[in-house]
């Protein structure tokens, strides 16, 4: 029996019987993040993918001397991490735990050689991750833009 | 002859408060008892300097004073915002096409606000929390540069606190201070599950309004019940000086509030 | 309607008519020669110079010359009623400020103009421009039909002219030979007629007013379909035309200033150190890049952007906004276009992209 949760996960929506096996199996475990812990540090090796189930989670970058600046929250439904798919397979920005989070921890050597093995489900997954890159490509942009301040 | 000129002809009037919102905007309490919807706006002037238009943001409730939020941008603007309890103020109004306020009832409202844009839905919010009975469930997605940017915290956080309005707020970039979230404002709409079913009220930078009218038609929304708050250069108000005019509308007076039916077309083509 | 009356007259009858309307407190208003140029302006008598002065026009051209012709034929001169319904530049109130007190003087009325021998396309124009900034309700308005066309003139297509339409109080028709036929439109033309010397025009002379204004309608070069220019500009926001224009076009205004119904208006207040304020009104054009400011820059920021919101205007969306063409097809903003863009050309070239795409 899969773990319920892991397929109503909303990143998952829409996967296949076979497919949501297939990430089943590679699940490293459920990893819980208290307040202000860091998730992901930049630089770091990339060798796993979250699936976040609860709290908030700030995408952040640090300048020497000045307090980090957050660009981007995630939260529940969303997916954390996808440097593991690139090399040289480092994390870009640093993740924090706003509070108290939790996620599903993929394995990405595990989820790499899945992807390989089957090119069907490495398109699903592939365009699914894909699909959460431009939303939030789309949303760089626009913050970028600073139409508040136009 | 020159009949046409009374129309610019103003009331004078005092400012009885001011509260600061953000590092440059304003909020003027000023003595007035005439009725207004949400959504409209009032051509505000400066003695001697000019005259701007500025949404109404308070309660529509006629109770002898009216309250206008302005942001320092110009010279009219930033003498606005320097007005003093006290001071004379000229006020004509109200202007303009308000929001759907008797179609909202019985119905799930979301309201999308950018920045100085909750201005002009601060009406309807704070009627909405006044009579919460007599409408569906609320959701307000409000987006701002930085926490420090967010105009109207106190009401914002109330909103929050309260049953009455979901409330979610959104900045484009924040220090390691701000909880809540970051990102764009629509950022929200998935967490806030809204019904597509709802009667969508926006305002704020037109990117924003095109990019959110866009994912709440991907939401299954119908765009005749997306509705947004125009900006364009108005002078007069009254449709007399050309300035607001957007492809055959002009915006003072057949909006600013139009159906997205409408506006669509109209934000669509570049430099229209 | 009281007598419909219909005389032919001798050119001084024109001076009884001046001499009636000022008798009754009219300040009468129409074409007369201020340097080289035939404007509009205050007349206590018709003005004699121009019996033998002509007016020629071409895309950014116009000139006077000296050559015995129609008083009322030819292009228009660069003014039209909207210069006296609406001044360029005028307070529409002033004020001052005591002790944070403030006296409002608002702008004295003005009584009612009498317009004579303005042409049907600026009568069609004083209507329209009327919806925005109206006239006085008791103006008079004597019209004189073109009994020749300017090289700019289009209204036989815009359906203004060179025959009166409605509007007009008397419609006179010049019959070549010094004399004029002269018809009351309504009970107030009909009132001052029957004041005015003449006698019963013979139908020889009623059909040669006929043949004659049918003449200069027949000799217009240029011809724009008011109904498809409606749709296909309407349609063609992104057409290449646009910029083909914003080539040429300067962005310096005249075809606005010009225009008989260009509407647009500036509103801005000034003050002294004394306490004093004014609110000024003043002609704006859609061209200048202030025109569509809002805070962080033009809307219409590129020429083009700013020649298609005028020309959509003029001949498309004016139809939604007030029911009719916002152009007459006077050709004033062909002739004072100092590069001689042409609106006719321009658009009948949008709607040959239309029937073609």
């Amino acid at each position: 029996m899969r773990d319920l949760a892991l397929a109503d996960h909303a990143f998952l929506e829409g996967f296949e019987e076979e497919h949501l096996d297939t990430i089943e199996n590679c699940v490293a475990g459920r990893s819980v993040w208290k307040q202000g812990e860091m998730m992901l540090l930049r630089g770091g090796h990339a060798g796993t993918c979250h699936l976040i189930v609860d709290g908030t989670v700030a995408i952040e970058i640090r300048s020497p001397g000045s307090v980090p600046t957050i660009f981007q929250t995630l939260q529940a439904g969303d997916v954390l991490g996808w440097s593991w798919m690139f090399e040289p397979r480092l994390w870009t920005f640093d993740a924090r735990a706003v509070t108290e989070t939790t996620a599903f921890t993929l394995d990405a050597i595990l989820l790499r050689k899945a992807i390989e093995d089957d090119c069907y489900f490495g398109l699903r997954f592939g365009t699914r991750m894909t699909q959460a890159v431009v939303n939030r490509l789309k949303a760089a942009r626009l913050q970028v833009l600073d139409v508040y301040n136009r | 002859m020159f009949t046409t000129a009374e129309k610019l002809l103003t009331t004078w009037t005092r400012v009885v408060a001011t509260r600061r919102e953000t590092a440059d905007t304003v909020t003027l309490t000023v003595e007035s008892d005439k009725p207004f919807q949400p959504g409209q706006f009032d051509m505000l002037t400066a003695f001697g300097i000019g005259e701007s238009p500025v949404s109404h943001s308070g309660h529509p409730r006629i109770d002898g004073v009216h309250e206008h939020t302005i942001r320092d941008v110009g010279a009219v603007t930033k003498a606005l915002v320097a007005l003093q309890p006290g001071d004379t103020i000229g006020v004509r109004g109200p202007y303009g096409v308000g929001w759907p306020m008797a179609d909202l009832v019985g119905e799930d409202i979301v309201v999308i606000a950018g920045g100085i844009g909750l201005a002009p839905l601060r009406p309807v919010m704070l009627a909405l929390e006044s009579d919460p009975g007599s409408y569906g469930r609320a959701v307000l997605l409000a987006g701002a540069r930085t926490p420090s940017d967010i105009p109207f915290a106190s009401d914002l956080a109330r909103w929050g606190a309260s049953s009455a309005i979901d409330t979610f707020v959104t900045v484009d970039q924040a220090d390691e201070k701000w909880e809540g979230t970051v990102g764009v404002v629509t950022r929200s709409l998935r967490p806030a599950q809204v019904n597509p079913d709802s009667i969508a009220l926006m305002c704020g930078p037109e990117i924003m309004t095109r990019f959110a009218a866009a994912d709440l038609l991907a939401l299954g929304m119908a765009p005749d019940r997306i509705f947004v708050s125009l900006e364009r250069n108005m002078e007069c108000g009254v449709g007399l000086c050309g300035h607001c005019q957007l492809g055959p509308i002009f915006v003072c007076w057949q909006g600013p509030v139009v159906p997205w039916t409408v506006a669509a077309d109209l934000v669509r083509v570049p430099e229209l | 309607m009281g007598t419909k009356r219909l005389l032919t007259v001798e050119l001084s009858a024109l001076n009884s008519l001046i001499d009636l309307l000022r008798s009754h407190n009219y300040v009468v208003v129409g074409p007369t020669l201020r340097d080289d140029v035939v404007v509009l302006d205050l007349l206590e008598s018709y003005d004699e110079e121009l019996v033998g002065v002509e007016s020629v026009s071409g895309p950014g051209r116009y000139r006077t010359q000296e050559q015995v012709g129609a008083i009322f034929g030819g292009p228009v001169g660069p003014m039209s009623p909207k210069r006296w319904m609406s001044p360029p530049k005028r307070a529409a109130w002033s004020a001052r400020i005591e002790d944070g007190h403030v006296e409002v003087t608002a702008a004295p009325h003005s009584g009612p103009l009498a317009y004579l021998g303005i042409r049907p396309c600026d009568v069609a124009a004083k209507s329209i421009f009327g919806k925005a900034w109206p006239g006085h309700p008791d103006d008079v308005i004597i019209v004189a039909e073109c009994t020749t066309a300017g090289e700019t003139c289009f209204c036989s297509s815009m359906g203004t002219g060179p025959s009166a339409g409605e509007g007009a109080d008397i419609i006179l028709t010049e019959l070549g030979d010094g004399r004029l036929l002269v018809r009351s439109e309504s009970d107030r033309g009909a009132v001052l007629l029957a004041k005015v010397d003449g006698v019963t025009s013979t139908a020889d002379e009623i059909e040669t007013a006929r043949v004659r204004v049918e003449a200069a309608a027949q000799s217009m070069g240029r011809s724009l379909d008011p109904i498809a220019a409606r749709e296909a500009l309407g349609a063609m926001p992104d057409s290449a035309v646009w910029d083909s224009v914003a080539q040429r076009c300067l962005a310096c205004t005249n075809c606005t200033m010009v225009c008989p119904t260009c509407f647009c208006t500036s509103i801005s207040d000034t003050s002294d150190l004394a306490g004093n304020a004014e609110r000024i009104i003043r002609w704006d054009s859609c061209f200048t890049p202030g025109f569509s400011e809002i805070h962080g820059g033009a809307h219409r920021a590129s020429v083009a952007a700013r020649y298609r919101h005028w020309a959509t205007h003029k001949l498309s969306t004016w139809w939604d906004q007030f029911g009719t063409a916002g152009c007459v097809g006077c050709g004033r903003c062909i002739t004072w276009c100092p590069v001689g863009i042409d609106i006719t050309e321009e658009a009948n070239s949008i709607i040959k992209e239309v029937a073609h795409a």
